[in-house]
């Protein structure tokens, strides 16, 4: 695999989504998860991140993210399977645009990364 | 010894000088400044505070000048500096109490990062501090006003100063700055309040200043922790509110408001955490002091 530019880094929404669906392209995380000071609030999480003094405010779903992405490299289209299953949901058009943008969002703060396979 | 206890001429020399020396909380303050009118405002408000220790060092050196300008030469304007600084355009002088107040504010606001800043107002019942966060324009100043003339310890109207370390919050009782018809609903509420002069035509309205009560100032060297964290929002005509707020949504709007949160980084992470997970949480709408006061009342009851 090779890195390729950061999606963030790319101007305008138009490059943003014709890179989220490259195929061959994995998510994973970018940062070392157990560095992360995580707080419970009832299925609801303050997160620190030491590397950027940043705090997050992530949903159950948000976290969940982050803990499929660092065990191994996954598609978008595998995400959405894997959380779909584990929240039980019932197949959605939008959901995968919604993980696309919460994925967006995780890369312009350091918290993942996208590669793509190098063919 | 007192500002109060001062002669008229010593506290007039003082400012015109070397400056008036006070403790204000957990800072020292020096104030200079020759005008008459701020001179005879500060003698009034300034009573209850106590005079600096010879030996102490003045964290703050505020003056109030006048200033000339070429553009408007008749007008009388004055201006506010720290430690020779000028972080505002000069104002009328009528404004020169609304702007020193409005300055040494934004002086702690700016320097001081060995304590957490939350924009919160905070007075003390029982033993703990009751916070009051809130937005500009939420009622908060007039809120903790009342709140002092009925039992509680005025901690501040503007800043929650905590330790992160220890969690104590430390008092910063200082003049309050009413707006609008708040000064009107203050004076009707609370006839004993102690009131400076209205100033008018100020950033923010007409603005006058409640003074804080002797009890708050002589006891602005004693700490406490919180036990309880309300967000508070008057709304005309609304029935009393007092409800319970996720601990989630609390941590977000106290760091989210708060004046240092992301220069203090991993540490005010984890006192804001400690202290979300320590204090109940309520969001409290009101449109009537007598029904807030019997709520809170309930509230911080041992």
């Amino acid at each position: 695999m090779r890195l390729i530019p950061s999606v963030a880094e790319l101007a305008g929404k138009k490059f943003k989504k014709k890179y989220i669906f490259l195929p061959g392209m994995y998510w994973l995380s970018n940062i070392d998860l157990s560095s992360l000071k995580i707080e419970n609030w009832d299925g609801e999480y303050t997160v620190f991140q030491p590397e950027s003094g940043k705090t997050h405010f992530l949903n159950e779903m948000g976290l969940k993210i982050l803990l499929i992405l660092d065990q191994s490299p996954i598609t978008l289209e595998a995400l959405c399977q894997e959380l779909s299953e584990y929240f039980t949901l019932s197949p959605a058009s939008s959901f995968s645009g919604q993980i696309a943008k919460i994925l967006l969002r995780y890369e312009s703060l350091g918290l993942v990364a996208s590669v793509t396979e190098n063919t | 010894m007192n500002v109060g206890q001062l002669s008229p001429d010593t506290f007039r020399t003082l400012l015109a000088t070397s400056g008036l020396r006070i403790k204000t909380g957990p800072f020292n303050l020096s104030i200079q400044t020759r005008l008459p009118h701020l001179i005879d405002q500060l003698h009034q408000m300034y009573a209850h505070y106590a005079l600096m220790d010879a030996v102490e060092i003045a964290e703050f050196h505020v003056r109030i000048v006048a200033k000339r300008s070429i553009r408007r030469p008749l007008a009388r304007l004055i201006r506010f500096e720290i430690d020779g600084r000028s972080p505002f355009p000069p104002v009328p002088a009528e404004q020169a109490l609304a702007t020193l107040e409005w300055g040494f504010n934004l002086a702690i606001a700016v320097r001081i990062n060995h304590l957490l800043l939350f924009h919160s107002a905070a007075v003390e019942r029982n033993g703990h501090v009751l916070l009051l966060p809130a937005w500009p324009g939420s009622g908060k100043t007039t809120l903790s006003a009342m709140l002092m003339h009925r039992g509680y310890r005025l901690f501040s109207d503007e800043f929650g100063l905590m330790d992160p370390q220890s969690g104590d919050f430390f008092p910063l009782p200082r003049l309050m700055p009413l707006k609008n018809q708040s000064i009107e609903i203050i004076r009707d509420y609370l006839p004993e309040a102690v009131l400076g002069p209205e100033i008018p035509g100020t950033l923010k309205g007409t603005v006058a200043h409640v003074r804080p009560p002797l009890a708050s100032i002589e006891r602005s060297d004693e700490p406490a922790k919180a036990r309880w964290i309300v967000f508070p929002k008057w709304s005309e005509g609304t029935a009393l509110r007092l409800e319970p707020l996720p601990q989630s949504e609390a941590f977000l709007l106290l760091a989210s408001n708060a004046f240092n949160y992301e220069v203090l980084g991993e540490a005010a992470f984890d006192a804001v955490t400690g202290l979300i997970r320590g204090c109940e949480c309520r969001k409290l709408v009101y449109s009537d002091f007598d029904s807030a006061l019997k709520a809170l009342d309930a509230l911080t009851d041992d």
